[in-house]
């Protein structure tokens, strides 16, 4: 509660102050201390009774604190590394950070709702600062493209998961989650409206989350979004929305798992597989790791089919985390001084600078899930609960494709290490400074030490 | 306590190494791998007396019931060795070499060590496949980065093929960890587990263990390599640098080797004895195969890959046909193999190296001027061709009796390998070492020292062991009558 008020006022605070003459490093103190501000609010609520507030539309309990914990953490690690991209904006600085406050701000709302109608407020909090930020280059027509395919893409799952709601409202009469857990659990013949509703919400919240079939706005809005933004939403924002789309389907939809479990397992296989083959054939980094993602997305959603366990989930998405922030930090910097984001960019990359190179290694391990890195232990967990419950088929196919998967991470590496850079390429400049250092530092030893003892943050929840 | 030093001392060394700058690299890199050797031989001293005082146990993932579980048994203390004694040896063949990044590279080889010997005291499924896999980074790197023209496609055809066997190994450690059912160790809930013991006493359907068995024998059949998973080796071998080369052939194929006798035939027992057929015919195709493919090699590193193939399939099928004899035939064959074969690698290097060919046909009276490397070249030829008094023998008559012992045919063709082993071998060093001195040969050198220091060693173990090769047969004894006994008791009760 507390987190959510002081995001609100920040945003706000930094909305208003773009009136004034205020230097870019004062802009972003005032933001990073606001997250500090919230994060240590909301660790205060770790291991408390469960408060409710709002009329109950949330409660927050530890599974909210620590989803709200991993998206306030990832977002400080990133905004470490954003001095090149602030850097660049000329104009409305300020309303650009009261933006990414008004997306956490929907963040927490959806994380912690306890009600479907705060959830849909948070998506839309969400959703429309995103909508703006993926536009944000003005000038880029990629920019621009990105912004308004992710914004009638977005308006129209809305509307999927708005329609779900009414149903499964119209069903149950109710909009809190507990009294759509009673309706489901009452052993009554169940409405087919609800069935309508709860597939309509799997559909739009899929859609959110960029599970296939309904992911084909991922490519184009990661790939024409500023580099920045993209990491921000294949991260936090995935963080939230897998966060939020978990609790949906573990509280209401539990009961009645037999409805929607083939139908779940359907579309894990599709996401990992449709991310991974599409990924192949990827000639640059920034599209290969908006692939990578779906394809990552597939592994999160297993979480959801097995609906049990969030400390998997938990895991998984800090894992995939810090190992794309590390990736995307290496490729602003490569794009930065190349201009663009092809692999053939990377090339030599370790031999004109060695950090940059290993760092870029390190993560795309970690996502290939080679073990010893965070990226491994996050899918021995979620592939053995899944095993456990069943699901051997999804099991082998998440197999195949990680096979696929160790293909098109290892042409970024093979480009790193092995391939010589351009005459050309000797000569670049990258523009790292020594927080951009330390932060890839941090990120690389957090692969490697949750890769060796996972136990740090998986028993938290 | 002191098996934890030995398996850490590598992974420390590597990360001090890569600190250090210049040459002297190489030297630090040798003295961490003779204190390892040093190590080994402790433990092996504390075998001796008290196999028992080397295990360790203490938790490493508690939410998986994960342990960080070392045990040394006879098989993996030989490994062990082997990996400790080899180490220093391929690090001292490096020394006349130059490689750019000297640090990255001695770090790697050190790091792989440590992984190997991760993979051979491993207890626990968890722990073995993390250290399995983590084995082949940083080969992988090492072929990669220091390796021949065609390096890149090469090394990651072969990275993509172990990785591929390993995920579907993967597959079975979970579901074999699924199966167990024990008390957690803190909160005593029944809880799973990757224990080898909890993981024997499985008590599995002979569908379950069929399929199982595959899941894991394609990962250890492409590290081996068995026919037909082999296609990876001769490429990698020949375009890996001469130390990545001694390391594939001489330690990491024994990881394949060592895991089919230490997991795959006391787990799956039942299905390991179904399947046996099938691979040893698979294997011996691949020795009379891969001996065919040697004689018509071209180049010498090429050769010695093949004969690599013919060799291990012997052992391969050896380990199948599950008897004593060809039991332990089959380990004290890896350990034989691996010490010849780095030989073998590290003359042809020294041969590179000075006449800048590995062609065959274009070398010739080589002994004339460097004696010394023609006598050693000979005994440790002759140790691959399996000479009796040379180590070579033992593990090749034990092996063909046991294989004989399964089926008379089977051993009959692969019998076969004596002679045409002596064939490619021969001609091979007849080529190269005898006959005129010609433009390309005739400034050769003798050995410096730091090459003797290697061959000698080397020469004289294939000595030793072949004159007395008790010593290795009685360190392996009771872990091969015990593994007999696991597979004979299911064997019955199948029957």
């Amino acid at each position: 509660m507390i987190t959510l008020v002081i995001l609100a006022l920040v945003g706000l605070f930094l909305m208003i102050a773009g009136l004034f003459d205020i230097s870019r490093k004062a802009v972003f103190g005032v933001a990073m201390t606001g997250m500090v501000a919230a994060l240590a609010g909301n660790l205060y609520m770790w291991d408390k009774v469960p408060m409710a507030y709002f009329n109950r539309m949330i409660l927050i309990d530890n599974y909210d604190v620590a989803f709200i914990t991993a998206v306030l953490g990832v977002s400080m690690f990133l905004f470490l590394l954003s001095e090149n991209y602030f850097g660049k904006i000329q104009n409305y600085l300020t309303e650009h950070y009261a933006l990414y406050m008004f997306s956490l701000v929907g963040m927490i709302a959806m994380i912690s709702f306890n009600n479907l109608v705060m959830l849909f407020i948070g998506i839309e909090i969400l959703s429309v600062s995103l909508y703006i930020l993926a536009g944000s280059e003005k000038n880029n027509l990629s920019s621009n493209e990105a912004s308004l395919k992710y914004f009638l893409m977005g308006a129209f799952a809305t509307g999927i998961l708005l329609m779900g709601i009414t149903l499964i409202y119209g069903a149950s009469g109710s909009f809190y989650l507990s009294g759509i857990e009673q309706y489901f659990t009452s052993g009554n013949e169940l409405s087919p409206i609800a069935y309508i509703g709860m597939f309509l919400v799997l559909v739009g919240m899929s859609f959110k989350v960029s599970v296939a079939p309904f992911h084909f706005w991922t490519p184009d809005v990661y790939d024409g979004s500023p580099t920045f933004v993209t990491a921000f939403m294949s991260t936090v924002v995935k963080i939230a929305g897998f966060a939020a789309f978990f609790k949906l389907f573990y509280i209401c939809f539990s009961s009645v798992i037999h409805y929607w479990v083939e139908v779940v397992s359907v579309l894990v296989i599709l996401t990992v597989t449709i991310g991974a083959m599409t990924a192949i054939t990827q000639k640059s980094v920034k599209r290969l790791l908006a692939y990578s993602s779906v394809s990552h997305a597939g592994y999160m959603l297993m979480v959801v089919l097995v609906g049990a366990d969030a400390d998997n989930l938990m895991f998984y998405v800090v894992a995939y985390s810090i190992s794309s922030i590390v990736a995307f930090s290496v490729l602003m910097l490569v794009q930065e001084a190349a201009g663009n984001a092809e692999i053939t960019s990377f090339e030599g990359l370790a031999k004109v600078n060695p950090l940059l190179g290993f760092a870029m290694t390190v993560s795309m391990l970690s996502l290939a899930g080679i073990p010893l890195t965070a990226g491994f232990m996050a899918k021995v967990y979620i592939l053995t609960s899944v095993f456990n419950a069943g699901h051997g088929i999804v099991v082998l196919v998440a197999i195949l494709t990680a096979m696929v998967g160790i293909y098109y991470y290892f042409k970024v590496i093979i480009a790193i290490y092995f391939k010589t850079a351009t005459e050309e390429r000797k000569l670049f400049t990258y523009n790292s400074s020594s927080l951009f250092k330390i932060v890839l530092f941090i990120g690389i030893i957090a692969i490697i030490v949750l890769g060796i003892c996972p136990d740090i943050i998986h028993n938290l929840i | 306590m002191m098996t934890l030093i030995v398996l850490f001392l590598p992974f420390v060394a590597a990360l001090l190494l890569s600190l250090v700058k210049g040459e002297s690299v190489k030297k630090i890199a040798l003295g961490f791998a003779l204190a390892e050797l040093v190590l080994a031989l402790m433990v092996l001293n504390q075998y001796m007396i008290d196999p028992k005082a080397l295990s360790f146990t203490c938790f490493w993932i508690t939410s998986l019931g994960a342990h960080l579980n070392i045990d040394v048994s006879g098989i993996s203390m030989l490994l062990v060795l082997l990996t400790a004694v080899l180490i220093p040896l391929i690090i001292l063949s490096t020394f006349k070499h130059d490689y750019k990044n000297p640090a990255a590279f001695y770090a790697l080889i050190l790091a792989m060590s440590g992984a190997l010997i991760g993979v051979f005291v491993a207890n626990d499924l968890l722990l073995f496949y993390v250290f399995w896999e983590a084995a082949l980074i940083p080969i992988y790197f090492i072929a990669a980065l220091w390796g021949g023209e065609n390096r890149i496609k090469v090394t990651f055809k072969f990275f993509l093929y172990t990785v591929i066997g390993s995920l579907f190994m993967l597959i079975g450690v979970m579901y074999l960890y699924l199966q167990t059912n024990v008390p957690h160790p803190i909160t005593f809930e029944p809880h799973h587990s990757f224990d080898f013991d909890h993981l024997v006493a499985l008590n599995l359907s002979f569908q379950e263990q069929c399929w199982l068995f595959w899941a894991f024998f394609i990962a250890f059949a492409i590290k081996m390599p068995i026919f037909p998973f082999h296609t990876w080796q001769p490429d990698t071998y020949t375009e890996a640098p001469a130390a990545g080369t001694m390391l594939l052939s001489g330690i990491m194929l024994k990881m394949g080797i060592f895991g089919v006798l230490h997991w795959l035939m006391p787990i799956m027992n039942e299905g390991f004895y179904a399947n046996a057929k099938i691979v040893i015919t698979l294997a011996i195709i691949g020795v009379v195969y891969a001996s065919i493919l040697a004689i018509m090699q071209k180049d010498m590193k090429r050769l010695i890959a093949y004969s690599s193939i013919a060799h291990v399939g012997l052992i391969a099928a050896g380990l199948f046909a599950v008897n004593e004899q060809s039991l332990q035939g089959a380990v004290i064959q890896m350990f034989a193999h691996g010490v010849n074969v780095v030989g073998l690698f590290f003359i042809i290097d020294i041969i590179e190296s000075r006449t800048g060919t590995r062609d065959i046909a274009s070398l010739g009276g080589i002994i004339n001027k460097a004696p010394k490397l023609g006598v050693l070249f000979v005994i440790i030829m002759l140790g691959a061709v399996a000479l009796p008094l040379t180590n070579g023998f033992p593990g090749e008559f034990l092996l063909l009796n046991g294989i004989f012992q399964y089926n008379a045919v089977l051993a009959a063709v692969a019998g076969l390998t004596i002679i045409l082993g002596a064939v490619y071998m021969l001609k091979m060093y007849q080529n190269v070492m005898l006959g005129e001195v010609n433009a390309l040969t005739e400034k050769f050198t003798d050995l410096t020292m730091t090459e003797f220091a290697v061959l000698v060693p080397i020469a004289a173990i294939v000595i030793i062991t072949g004159i007395y090769p008790q010593y290795f047969l009685d360190l392996t004894q009771g872990d091969v009558d015990h593994l007999l006994k696991l597979v004979n008791t299911n064997i019955v009760t199948i029957k």
